[in-house]
């Protein structure tokens, strides 16, 4: 039996969000919608076979097949898409299934709950996405060892690095919305298939209200070689010269993406405080 | 144990909760010490929406809930002593039982050793220490209840919240469940246990709080709610060689509102001050040389006070 109010404090919130991280994380591995998500990220994969196959001669060089990769398929549709099925039911899972009651009835504060599940899903869309790219380097280089040049090897790396940012961010994001709605699918879908896909068409100005151009802000390649073939980079490129418009700064991208991560944190938690539990 | 509120564990006053339109808890007052109480009502009276409020999970819609002197949905880390064993049946189905416990501990801030002690202990506790390395997903619906109420005792709370804690458990674990109820609440600790089966609540306990479409009706032991049932009165039957003298005897007491003999044989009293009655009954008997060999009161039932309070 305990000494009243002495020890009446709340779990440190370090060690709280680690031990929930640690044990979301194995749980969110073994949901079903993750092997799906799985499944999904195989479609590049299948690219990059379809390339080592067909493309005999080099018509596509690999610099250009990487530029499309992450260009077209990692940022502009499977960041979004692989963070929006784990994050999404980051908190709003154990929320409807009622599991959350084994987290609220023990000393830890909502903050420490949220970062916990928050880290798993981040780790786990992270580590989907990345999984899936180094699956297509090892199928785009193997016994092809001449594409392996160093500017190659370091457009890869800050393509991964700039897609797991990606998967941070758009988890955030999604996991507000979990937790903030009943039934957040919908919306969240909304947002990402048809806000994120804005056109490279509209004026730069709403573009930069979207994750995905401050991503591509992020990756030099387009803008360094716009000929690479990543043909929505190569239409942008093409109306920033036709309406002289300038890309922003690469720092004012960075600072716009850990303010929407900050954001959709500060305000995941103020939502996961005032929830309560009906099952 | 120390409460550090006079024997108060959990106070709640002029609580209530609604939900848009629909009031499922209505100014209800309730305090909590120590010893096994149950809160009793039918399905869909709020005892569930009663006790998420009594254990923070839902916040009133007016009123405060106080446990241990504080708000536990605030003060979270008050949950060091409060055990919660839900009524609902989510559980990480893909733990086994024993790293479902483990967790659990963590998440209360023990470490390894402890961890493993406690949680040794809490399966004995429940009698799971055969199943604990299997997975939850394949327990039984009593194995299912186990596991939660373990993980409500693992770190040795003083208050405790058992929501429908039987649902689902076959006799012989009933009868385990209800023994170790009974010895938590001995010890001092105050123990919450909801139930809509009023004779599960009975074997455990004859403190009740008693709640009928949102309102609190009744609360205290079941005597003394029966004894202030005025319109009702209590009825004794009592059992001696000489049935015609003790009833004519009882027919002249103030205490007593009539007598019959029926047809065992017994003196059937009727009482509106069943206490009183009960209080006075030794001298009158010692006084005036009657005897009785037996009595029992026929309508003190938990069942009984329930029918008369809510109306069958």
């Amino acid at each position: 039996m305990h000494d009243a109010a002495a020890a009446d404090r709340p779990l440190g919130l370090l060690t709280s969000s680690f031990w929930i991280g640690l044990f979301s994380f194995r749980e969110m591995i073994r949901r079903k919608r993750v092997f799906m998500v799985g499944l999904v990220l195989l479609l590049p994969v299948a690219l990059v076979l379809a390339w080592r196959l067909l493309d005999t001669e080099g018509v596509v060089p690999a610099r250009q097949l990487l530029a499309i990769l992450s260009g077209v398929v990692y940022v502009h549709f499977l960041a979004a898409i692989v963070s929006l099925a784990v994050g999404i039911s980051a908190l709003g899972e154990p929320i409807d299934e009622g599991t959350i009651v084994y987290y609220w009835t023990r000393p830890l504060t909502r903050m420490a709950i949220y970062l916990g599940r928050l880290w798993a899903a981040q780790t786990v869309s992270a580590v989907l996405l990345a999984a899936s790219m180094a699956v297509c380097f090892v199928v785009m280089v193997a016994g092809n060892f001449g594409v392996l040049t160093l500017d190659f090897l370091r457009a890869y790396l800050e393509t991964c690095l700039v897609i797991i940012l990606g998967a941070v961010v758009y988890t955030a994001l999604f996991s507000m919305i979990g937790t903030a709605l009943r039934k957040p699918m919908l919306p969240a879908l909304i947002y990402a298939v048809l806000w994120e896909s804005i056109g490279t068409g509209a004026p730069q100005k709403l573009q930069q209200l979207t994750v995905v151009f401050h991503l591509r802000n992020l990756i030099k390649a387009p803008e360094s070689a716009p000929m690479t073939g990543d043909l929505p980079g190569m239409l942008m490129e093409l109306k920033r010269a036709l309406l002289h418009e300038t890309p922003p700064p690469t720092w004012h991208s960075v600072l716009i993406l850990a303010g929407v991560l900050a954001v959709s944190i500060l305000l995941g938690v103020w939502f996961l405080r005032r929830k309560e539990l009906f099952r | 144990m120390s409460d550090g509120t006079g024997g108060i564990f959990m106070h709640a006053q002029r609580v209530s909760k609604w939900f848009g339109e629909v009031i499922a808890v209505n100014d209800c007052t309730l305090t909590i010490g120590p010893g096994v109480t149950g809160l009793l009502g039918l399905n869909g009276a709020g005892k569930t929406t009663l006790f998420k409020l009594m254990a923070g999970l839902i916040t009133p819609s007016q009123g405060e809930i106080l446990v241990s002197g504080q708000h536990l949905r605030r003060d979270v880390g008050v949950f060091r002593r409060v055990g919660f064993c839900p009524e609902s049946d989510a559980l990480f189905d893909w733990l086994t039982g024993r790293e479902f416990l483990s967790l659990m501990l963590r998440l209360m801030g023990y470490d390894g050793p402890e961890v493993a002690r406690r949680c040794e202990r809490s399966l004995e506790l429940v009698r799971m220490s055969d199943a604990a390395t299997k997975r939850i997903g394949a327990y039984s619906k009593g194995m299912r209840q186990k596991i939660k109420m373990a993980q409500a005792l693992a770190h040795d709370p003083d208050i405790i919240f058992l929501d429908e804690p039987l649902n689902g458990m076959d006799p012989v674990s009933r009868h385990e469940i209800i023994d170790l109820v009974g010895r938590l609440g001995a010890e001092g600790r105050a123990v919450v246990v909801s139930s809509h089966i009023l004779p599960e609540i009975e074997t455990m306990t004859r403190s009740i709080a008693l709640i009928h479409r949102g309102k609190l009706l009744a609360e205290g032991d079941i005597t003394e709610i029966r004894d202030t049932i005025h319109d009702q009165p209590t009825i004794v039957a009592l059992t001696g060689p000489d049935p015609r003298g003790l009833a004519s005897f009882l027919a002249g007491r103030e205490l007593v509102k009539g007598v019959e003999i029926d047809d065992l044989d017994r003196v059937v009293a009727r009482t509106d001050h069943a206490i009183d009655f009960y209080r006075a009954l030794p001298g009158w008997l010692l006084q005036n040389g009657l005897q009785v060999d037996e009595f029992e009161t026929l309508d003190d039932s938990l069942q009984a006070v329930f029918d008369y309070l809510v109306g069958s």
